[in-house]
């Protein structure tokens, strides 16, 4: 029983880390449109952001966490002013601005290695100690791992669905031109959107870096993954991204457990089966970009 | 009937003043030299066949469409290069053809939405509340979401939705499409309710040509992108052409 509760416990830590990612993915691909396959490199800029300036400057987590959300918004809104707000108004948008973020993964992916080297790093534990409960061994930096995790995402949910900003956010998602015609304009809401949703990308790299190892290839590692559970939950859902994240956080654990090499497999089998019945994913409402 | 007997009765400077407007969707020409004039507190439609321009009419002025050339005023204000963002901050809104209510989102964030650009938070709860008052089944379903609701409610929605932005004009396009005879009624009597009470000018666009000029005080008829006719409505009605072609007239003579 115990084995079980500890594999919970384990999936919810990873899990965390994929419902940040897939929010900010969600949010992403349903207000700005733009198929934004470099998000996983933030991801990666984040976790080394956060590595650099707490093993390097030697400062508290704190800070590093909050230089590498801030450094991944920053660049997430670099991305759109300089690529994407000239390319969303042409008419064969989909194909360019996924060339543009194409563009821009390998750029992230390779600016890392002379950044910071090619190896796996890993922060000092800054979170140190662990407790045993009920047989189940949880490490003080996965139960900070998952606080953070939670409150990010009920503030999300907050500013998404209770505050103005979020009402533009939405209301652009649904229609841009009707929103536009009430007086919202859309090139900020996109704006805000992609320094928003990098921004999330950078925090669960940074969230995760005291828990798990930092390198190189992460962000190529999880966007794959990461697209396709924003499809398991449904591309323009923030709750679907919660349930997606659970499920692949659990299965992910359960798996490596019992079937080991064949569980990432067996997790696409697994959402492919649901897309092919819901295209439209477990709680969302679309299957396009609107192209 | 003449296009003069039009202008000489609106006084030096129309609320909306809209000259020799060209508007083109790549190269073909959608809109070709339209000029037209709607005076503070009145309502005038725009009654064409489908294709002939009204809707990219009523987008061009409120900047959702770019023009190619002429000028839009409103106010005195140039609004043809402002965008649609700006240009309801005028007072100048749009009621969307097909209503276009945002489906996924509640009656009352679809409302909200109407007020974005006002900072006026009394004002906006005074709005909100005469809206309901006018609407009192979008009070009822205020949570629920809006593409829950029936066609006329949506309607309702989408007008209300554009009452939230304090509007001087509205520019309503085809708000009977698609309505039972009774709701048309409704959605007619709507229209002159926010004329009369509100002092609202409205720029109305439809197909149904006997509701627009039973509505209006004064039309343009737009055929292939040009104003082919303009005038009074009580002229217009016993106009031969008007009749035959809008009106079902041949039958009626
Ligand atoms: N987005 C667009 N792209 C290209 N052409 C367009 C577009 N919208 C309209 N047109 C063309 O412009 C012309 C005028 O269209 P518009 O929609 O303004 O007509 P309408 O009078 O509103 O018609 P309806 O009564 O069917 O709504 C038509 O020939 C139409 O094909
Ligand atoms: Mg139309």
């Amino acid at each position: 029983m115990s084995v079980f509760f500890q594999l919970a416990f384990d999936g919810l830590t990873i899990g965390l880390i994929y419902i940040i990612l897939a929010a900010g993915l969600v949010l992403v691909l349903s207000v700005t449109e733009i198929f934004f396959v470099a998000y996983g490199q933030f991801y990666m800029w984040g976790a080394y952001i956060a590595w650099y300036v707490v093993s390097r400057f030697h400062m508290p987590y704190v800070v590093g966490l909050v230089t590498a959300i801030v450094a991944t918004a920053v660049m997430g809104l670099a991305s759109y002013l300089l690529i994407f707000k000239r390319m969303q108004h042409m008419d064969n948008r989909f194909l360019i601005t996924v060339t543009g973020a194409l563009g821009i993964s390998l750029i992230l992916a390779q600016a890392v290695l002379p950044a910071f080297g090619t190896q796996p790093k890993s922060i000092p534990n800054v979170f140190p100690g662990a407790f045993d409960v009920g047989g189940v061994h949880m490490e003080v930096k996965k139960l900070a791992l998952i606080g953070i995790g939670v409150l990010v995402t009920l503030i999300l949910f907050y500013v998404y669905e209770r505050t103005k900003v979020g009402r533009a956010m939405r209301a652009v998602s649904l229609n841009s031109e009707v929103a536009a015609l009430h007086g919202i304009n859309p090139s900020r809401v996109y704006l805000l959107t992609m320094g928003v949703g990098c921004a999330l990308a950078g925090l669960a790299g940074a969230i995760l870096a005291p828990a798990y190892n930092v390198s190189s290839g992460m962000g190529n590692n999880v966007i794959a993954t990461v697209l396709l559970m924003t499809m398991l939950g449904g591309m323009d859902s923030l709750l679907g991204a919660v349930v997606g994240g659970f499920i692949v956080g659990e299965v992910l654990s359960f798996g490596q457990y019992y079937v080991h090499q064949m569980n990432v497999v067996y997790l696409f089998l697994f959402i492919g089966l649901v897309i092919y019945f819901r295209p439209n994913g477990l709680l969302g409402h679309r299957t396009d970009l609107g192209v | 009937m003449s296009n003069a007997d039009g202008i000489t009765k609106t006084p030096v400077r129309a609320l909306l003043d809209i000259k020799d407007l060209t508007v083109y969707y790549g190269k073909a020409l959608a809109l070709s030299r339209v000029s037209l004039q709607v005076n503070e507190g009145e309502i005038v439609s725009i009654v064409g066949a489908n294709g002939a321009g009204k809707t990219t009419c009523i987008r061009t002025i409120s900047g959702s469409k770019q023009s190619a050339a002429g000028q839009i005023s409103f106010g005195g204000t140039r609004i043809d290069r402002m965008p649609a963002y700006d240009v309801v901050k005028l007072g100048v809104v749009q009621v969307p053809a097909g209503r276009q209510i945002f489906q996924l989102m509640s009656v009352l964030d679809n409302l909200m939405v109407g007020a974005h650009r006002r900072k006026d938070k009394a004002g906006i709860k005074r709005d909100l509340e005469s809206v309901y008052e006018h609407f009192p089944i979008l009070r009822e379903k205020k949570n629920q979401n809006g593409g829950e609701l029936s066609g006329g409610q949506q309607q309702m929605l989408a007008v209300g939705r554009a009452l939230m932005a304090d509007p001087k004009i509205l520019l309503m396009d085809e708000p009977s499409i698609g309505l039972s005879p009774i709701l048309v009624a409704e959605v007619g009597k709507i229209i002159r309710e926010i004329n009369r009470e509100r002092g609202i000018s409205i720029l109305l666009v439809e197909q149904n040509a006997r509701l627009a000029l039973r509505l209006s005080s004064r039309a343009y008829i737009l055929e292939n992108g040009r104003i082919a006719l303009c005038g009074d409505c009580k002229d217009l009605i016993d106009n031969d052409e008007v009749k035959r072609l809008y009106l079902g007239g041949g039958a009626k003579k």
